[in-house]
């Protein structure tokens, strides 16, 4: 994943969609909104903002 | 999605466990996760002094949290790799976290010790990371024994142990399959070594540093770039994607039931290092090698 590149979506989108849409499998990111971790089956609504966190180890 | 403990919001979704949940009720099974490490593999008590090896990474971080949030006695060991613009990163946070907490942390520095990795990778034609591991191991057992620890551990996850696990299998690394384990007890010249965080992936590890807020180091080191048990990671998650709790039975039968055949077959018998007293095949240990002490 490109660090600190933003991507928008065509509301409203499950996160599901939203990882589904740029390549992710759902344990390889931690999904971040508004200070929660959020779920795959979250609707995500017009002007809605999260941020996606790699797992994988730096090493 | 509804927490299965609590059936408030869920924050995290576990397919392998077949459960969702909160933020409290995931930091609840997650200790639980770990406190069930522990025991299964009897790893340490509350009486053992523990030396959690940390990088600054979140796996470390998280396993030190983890382990004085359930009262045990741990503290840190940090050694500094000597990579510009990396280590010194990692020992800033590793420092405010030991520091926010107010527990002891032992700092290593690899320059001091003629190891810098830098210097070291410009010696040798070796593979750096492999190379890092080693002396990082020796440390990590001479200040431990030094210091009169009862066990070393380490933030070693699941996804880092079945990726290690895959690894072996497809090259049949058969003397690293017989040393892989979750502990391995002391033996002479060796301190015992535990992964308490074996049954908690790398997402679930993450979810744990989020919820927990712990500052932890997010950049790569340059000398990791293309590492291959990433790349096993990421096949290893669209299996796991695709059937849930693969990764877990992979490992888990591993432990049942390939380890015991392979414990019963002998071990080739260490010597220790005549300089430094390191377990060793040969008569001088890499590291003093390393060092140019022979």
């Amino acid at each position: 994943m490109d660090r600190e590149k933003t991507y928008t979506f065509k509301a409203p989108i499950t996160v599901g969609k939203v990882l589904k849409e740029l390549g992710f499998l759902p344990y390889e990111v931690i999904v971040i909104g508004k200070d929660k971790l959020l779920t795959r089956d979250i609707l995500l609504k017009n002007g809605d903002e999260i941020e996606l966190r790699s797992v994988y180890s730096k090493g | 999605m509804k927490c299965t403990r609590c059936k408030k919001q869920a924050e995290v979704e576990l397919k392998s466990h077949n459960a969702a949940f909160c933020r409290e009720c995931f930091n609840y099974f997650f200790l639980n996760q770990v406190q069930k490490a522990i025991k299964t593999f009897k790893m340490f008590s509350k009486k053992d002094r523990v030396l959690v090896a940390v990088s600054g990474g979140k796996d470390s971080l998280a396993l030190w949290d983890a382990l004085l949030s359930l009262g045990y006695s741990a503290d840190g060991l940090f050694i500094y790799l000597g990579i510009e613009g990396f280590s010194n990163v990692a020992l800033t946070k590793v420092r405010k976290f030991a520091g926010e907490r107010d527990v002891k942390l032992i700092e290593v520095n690899l320059t001091d010790e003629g190891l810098a990795i830098p210097k070291v990778k410009e010696k040798t034609r070796r593979v750096v990371c492999s190379l890092c591991g080693q002396i990082k191991r020796y440390y990590f057992n001479m200040v431990g024994l030094k210091n009169n620890y009862d066990v070393l551990a380490t933030g070693h996850n699941l996804d880092d142990e079945v990726s290690r696990l895959f690894s072996n299998v497809l090259h049949w690394k058969m003397d690293y399959l017989k040393e892989q384990s979750p502990a391995l007890p002391s033996e002479d010249g060796l301190l015992k070594k535990v992964k308490p965080l074996f049954r908690l992936t790398e997402f679930e590890t993450s979810a744990y540093a989020f919820f927990k807020k712990i500052d932890y180091v997010d950049i790569s080191c340059p000398f990791s770039k293309g590492a291959t048990f990433t790349i096993y990671k990421k096949h290893l998650n669209s299996i796991e994607y695709h059937s849930p709790g693969t990764k877990i039975d992979f490992y888990q039968g591993f432990l049942k039931k390939l380890k015991p055949i392979l414990e019963e077959s002998k071990k080739e018998k260490k010597n220790l290092c005549k300089i430094c007293g390191y377990p060793t095949y040969s008569d001088v240990c890499s590291i003093c090698r390393l060092k140019g002490l022979s």
